[in-house]
């Protein structure tokens, strides 16, 4: 990586030399970028031989690591998470304003109430709709923002925000900033995994893990249940024993090149990723091997249903526990597709809603309320962070001529549950009928700045260098929501 | 009736015509007046400006207020290229000098000046961007102002290039990195030079220039189109890789890993990272067993059936040089074990053939 040279306090003070015992204390603590109201950049120190090895946070943090569950489509907030009684009172009546409404699939018809029923659930008493019954029953472990509020009415660029903070393509996930900002505990595994729906993957595809300008290493490995990671196995027509006997006389090269480059560093991190290939083969092939479950996970589960979707999912589902407890340090796990185009294969309900989420509940709800139930059970709840994200919300109106809902970016939910997170708690709200953000109003940034401070990282400091710009996840926006914070 | 059919016909013709292809085209456009924005503010326009350039760097150019807009940029691209402009041939060389050494005289390529760190040897940029401004030290050649294959000559038959690769420990101690060039920096190749050089080894490269670029992924007309890797591979993908029409989002799946950047960004340098995911790759795709394939039908081709001549045959063409006593003994049991394809798989995987050295 580049240096780069500019006078600033740091270097002042490291350079000034009175000798004062202050001022050496001082510099001592702005080298630690420990000095008050330091806002100078942390870059965080990549050695090319060892890129993803364990760095240390900023400060203490309370996750470890991290889940990320992305309904793809844009789930309906309104028959979802958020609760409202007067859109349920005013069913069939316009929305008020809505002659001027211009929204992104055209005209609004009326106001229409949430097609499942809302009821009280957990001891919090919080209410979540009849759509998803298993994660409804989890409500207690919650914690919900129901001001969320995207800058795009458009998939690809409201995904890109949500995956990456920003709507452009181009920028890192919050996957690879993590991977950059932290590394991972377990070098047999990648730093960072993305498990996409059996049915594909969303809109922008891998812009959701990419790495972009960061190094290419903190990409995310995309890899499912059911597909494993490219190029991992032994290929077809070599035998093991040909396999250990070829790696055996590939060292012998690579010892004896290395003997007369003695100072290529290179060289030795390229012999040991050779022997890291070796055991990531068998540990991701391990990690992959749900036989290892017992049946009762399995049942929970659901990884054998009848629907292979709901199976697959299912089986991802697992894999994101099994990643997890193996302190890979950050899995987003995909549900919904756009293989098959509007709402087929995800939350896109803009004609049908009714028939499709039902679809797409079936899959959902299940496997995601047993994955986080697993967490729970495990205690690996204590110190993950999970955050369930949805690229905007959908309108209280149905389309005109259609029984479906359009998009809305002014005002949906997104939840987390885990580590440093507050329990059966809601922050924000949108107004009477769910359209817009009124209270506490939220945005990605400040979502992308909750999920770094989790991890015990500044999201204005932790930054790279590159064209210019001293690049941040955040941009320059974005704080932690403080609200939602555990004491 | 033959006026009304001529009259049905022309009317037919004028909407096929309509119905041509559609083309995104653009339009020159008197430029419009620029203010000065207050504080950015799109809202608070203050004085009219003219064009300009940036007059901290070189020199200073007068464009008038109403030129119009082709002769505004023939006055950015001249004062770009004008010799006197101090950046431009600078920032050009250091890029072709960092393409041959791996690291340029100014190892920041985008960013000279204080944002960027120093040059390591001011003179010899300051000469490089000098000759290829205004050349000079012609080798013989018919050679032009703004020739980069000047630079490139004079940059590949300098005896800094053609230093040895060879490290002492007095000299690594002053200077690990290689920065002052006391001798040729080793290092990884990037993603594509490897595919090519895995195609040139295994006598399967296609060198033909030029042309429409050839897929790596499977064809695919969804909605959202899907990046389905092939499998398999034929003479159409054993070009360069420069060729490959590469997709913005989605690398190749055995190069990619070698840092080959999102092609939706500018990478000026791009990053060496070690990771076992290229391991991996390069262990066990799909196109390296191919190639393996082909590169051991090609010894057996060349140096007949006899193991010894073919495992001689092997390591010059993979490495340009003979097996050691230790290597020659271990490569003929791998061979006798496992077949000369289980050698060739281990010669495309060595360090020693992804490093230039």
């Amino acid at each position: 990586m580049s240096a780069r040279a500019f006078l600033d306090r740091r270097a002042f003070l490291r350079d000034a030399s009175t000798g004062l015992g202050g001022i050496a204390l001082a510099a001592i603590l702005a080298e630690q970028g420990l000095l008050a109201n330091d806002r100078t950049p942390l870059r965080p120190t990549i050695k090319p031989e060892e890129p993803l090895a364990p760095r240390k946070s900023h400060f203490a943090p309370k996750a470890k690591r991290v889940l990320t569950i992305f309904c793809s489509g844009a789930v309906s907030h309104v028959d979802t998470f958020d609760y409202k009684p007067e859109l349920v009172k005013r069913d069939g009546q316009p929305l008020p304003g809505s002659e001027k409404l211009v929204t992104f699939q055209g005209e609004q018809g009326n106001l229409t109430r949430p097609l499942w029923a809302f009821k009280p659930r957990g001891e919090s008493g919080k209410m979540v709709s009849d759509l998803l019954p298993n994660l409804a029953a989890m409500a207690d472990e919650m914690c919900f923002i129901h001001s969320m509020t995207a800058k795009s009415n458009t998939h690809g660029p409201a995904e890109n925000q949500m995956s990456t903070g920003f709507t452009l393509d181009g920028f890192p996930s919050v996957g690879a900033w993590v991977s950059y900002a932290l590394g991972s505990e377990n070098r047999d595994l990648p730093a960072f995994v993305a498990i996409p729906d059996p049915r594909g993957v969303p809109q922008v595809g891998p812009n959701n893990w990419g790495s972009a300008f960061l190094p290419a290493v903190f990409q995310g490995t995309p890899f499912t249940a059911d597909k494993p990671i490219p190029n991992l196995a032994r290929p077809a027509g070599v035998s093991e024993k040909a396999d250990a006997d070829t790696r055996d006389f590939l060292k012998l090269l690579n010892d004896d090149h290395a003997k007369t480059h003695a100072s290529d560093s290179q060289l030795m991190a390229r012999i040991a990723s050779y022997e890291m290939a070796a055991k990531m083969q068998l540990r991701a092939s391990q990690v992959a091997d749900l036989t290892k479950e017992p049946k009762r996970i399995h049942d929970e589960y659901d990884t054998a249903d009848a629907n292979k979707t709901k199976a697959g999912f299912a089986r991802n589902c697992l894999l994101a526990r099994r990643l997890l407890e193996r302190d890979v340090r950050f899995v987003q796990l995909f549900n919904g597709s756009y293989a098959m185009g509007e709402g087929v294969g995800n939350w896109d309900g803009h004609k049908t809603l009714k028939p499709q989420y039902e679809k797409h509940a079936a899959i959902l709800d299940q496997p995601c309320a047993a994955l986080l139930a697993d967490l729970k059970r495990t205690g690996l709840l204590k110190d993950t962070l999970v955050v369930w994200v949805t690229e905007f919300g959908r309108m209280p109106t149905f389309q005109k001529g259609a029984s479906g809902r359009d998009h809305n970016p002014k005002g949906f939910t997104v939840w987390l549950a885990g580590a440093g997170v507050k329990r059966a708690h809601s922050y924000g709200a949108t107004d009477e009928f769910g359209y817009t953000a009124a209270e506490k109003k939220a945005t990605i940034y400040d979502l992308h700045a909750t999920i770094l401070h989790l991890l015990g990282l500044d999201h204005e400091r932790l930054s790279f260098y590159h064209n210019g710009i001293e690049r941040r996840l955040t941009d320059v926006h974005g704080h932690a929501i403080e609200d939602i914070l555990a004491e | 009736m033959k006026l009304t059919q001529r009259i049905a016909e022309l009317r037919k013709q004028l909407t096929d015509l309509g119905r041509a292809q559609m083309a995104y085209a653009g339009r020159f456009m008197t430029p419009e007046v620029t203010h000065r924005l207050n504080r950015g503010e799109a809202t608070q326009k203050k004085e009219v400006v003219a064009p300009g350039v940036l007059t901290e760097i070189g020199l200073t150019i007068s464009i008038p207020e109403n030129a119009t807009d082709a002769e505004r940029r023939a006055a950015l691209a001249k004062w770009i290229t004008d010799p006197r402009h101090p950046l431009t041939a600078r920032v050009i060389v250091n890029r072709l000098w960092q393409h041959h050494f791996g690291v340029g005289i100014v190892d920041t390529p985008s960013d000279f000046g204080r944002n960027g760190t120093k040059p390591t040897h001011p003179e010899l940029l300051d000469w490089l961007a000098s000759e290829l401004v205004n050349p000079n030290h012609k080798l013989g050649n018919d050679v032009t102002s703004w020739s980069l294959k000047h630079i490139h000559r004079l940059i590949v038959t300098s005896a800094t290039y053609r230093q040895s690769s060879a490290a002492n420990a007095a000299s690594l101690a002053k200077d690990a990195q290689s920065r002052l060039l006391w001798r040729y920096p080793p290092r990884r190749i990037e993603a594509e030079p490897i595919r090519d050089a895995i195609l040139f080894v295994s006598g399967k490269l296609d060198l033909t220039m030029g042309g429409p670029g050839f897929d790596l992924f499977e064809p695919n007309n969804n909605y959202v189109k899907v990046y389905t890797p092939k499998k398999e591979f034929g003479s159409a993908e054993f070009r360069r890789m420069i060729y490959q029409q590469k997709p913005r989002m989605q690398l190749d799946d055995t190069f990619g890993a070698f840092d080959c950047p999102d092609a939706g960004q500018i990478a000026p340098k791009r990053n060496v990272s070690t990771t076992p995911l290229q391991a991996l790759n390069l262990l066990n795709s799909n196109f390296m067993l191919q190639q393996a394939g082909y590169f051991a039908e090609r010894v057996k081709k060349d140096a007949g059936s006899e193991p010894e001549a073919q495992v001689k045959h092997a390591f010059a063409l993979a490495f340009q040089r003979s097996p050691s006593a230790k290597e020659r003994v271990a490569a003929l049991k791998l061979v006798k074990d496992h077949g000369l394809m289980a050698l060739c798989r281990a010669l495309l995987n060595a360090n020693e053939f992804v490093f230039v050295d």
